[in-house]
């Protein structure tokens, strides 16, 4: 399932992280939005990737991002991110199919934001 | 001997990536809040400029505290009007046209834009800067 298209979770990763600053900027410093807004605007923005290597890789970012400050939302985050990885065929089927230093970058997220063991 | 100094888009890279790191292994993992979680970044990015090796590029303290002053997104009334000071003061009496004396003009090379213009775009959005009239 290796795509040569796809975008690196570090490039991905990048991208996420700077979509939230500028959205900090312009919705939050600027118009007032509360974080969890920015997060939701953030999390729409990036709601459509064009595969599902890419999907999975901007969910687990986004997921970060919540950290554990929305426990209310997290749990339906984290089980979007569970059946979208169910239907990859799991954790250890994406990590093998992406490259060795985006797997350990990945490896490294997923394990502290406790989506393995 | 002056330290190479960081460009913008390399210090908004490191520092959102701190940031992550911060939400993933401060918040979830230690259970600190978001103001916290600033703290601790704030804590670490601003000390590093009162070593006096760092402290000789004063764009790079800009670019510094505006990242930070951004990331606060004005949700920590104390840490949003420290960081709004230190900007004002680090950008008033002529201290803005200095510091853009001290950046190339012109995209450098590995950048998609200009780090100049990037700068000056987003002090003009955080109202820093008058728009161009």
């Amino acid at each position: 399932m290796q795509d040569t298209e796809r975008e690196t979770y570090m490039t991905l990763k990048k991208w996420v992280l700077e979509t939230y600053f500028d959205f900090c900027r312009d919705r939050a410093v600027m118009d007032g939005w509360r974080h969890g807004e920015v997060l939701g605007a953030v999390e729409y923005h990036f709601d459509c990737a064009s595969n599902p290597v890419e999907q999975i890789m901007t969910d687990v970012v986004r997921l970060g991002l919540r950290a554990n400050w929305y426990p209310d939302t997290e749990k339906n985050a984290r089980s979007i991110i569970q059946s979208r990885i169910d239907t990859y065929g799991g954790w250890e089927a994406l990590l093998s199919d992406i490259t060795e230093e985006e797997a350990k970058l990945l490896r490294q997220d997923i394990k502290s934001l406790k989506l393995i063991a | 001997m002056k330290n190479p100094r960081r460009n913008y888009f390399r210090l908004q890279f490191i520092i959102l990536g701190a940031y992550f790191d911060a939400c993933r292994d401060l918040a979830i993992a230690k259970g600190y809040s978001h103001e916290e979680v600033m703290g601790e970044l704030i804590k670490r990015f601003e000390n590093a400029y009162t070593c006096l090796a760092a402290y000789t590029c004063l764009a790079e303290r800009l670019m510094l505290t505006v990242i930070l002053y951004v990331l606060c997104g004005g949700w920590f009334p104390e840490w949003h009007k420290r960081l709004h000071e230190s900007i004002v003061r680090q950008i008033s009496g002529g201290g803005l046209e200095r510091i853009l004396l001290e950046i190339p003009e012109g995209i450098q090379e590995g950048d998609e834009e200009s780090e100049k213009e990037k700068l000056v775009f987003d002090l003009r959005i955080l109202k820093f800067v008058p728009d161009p009239a």
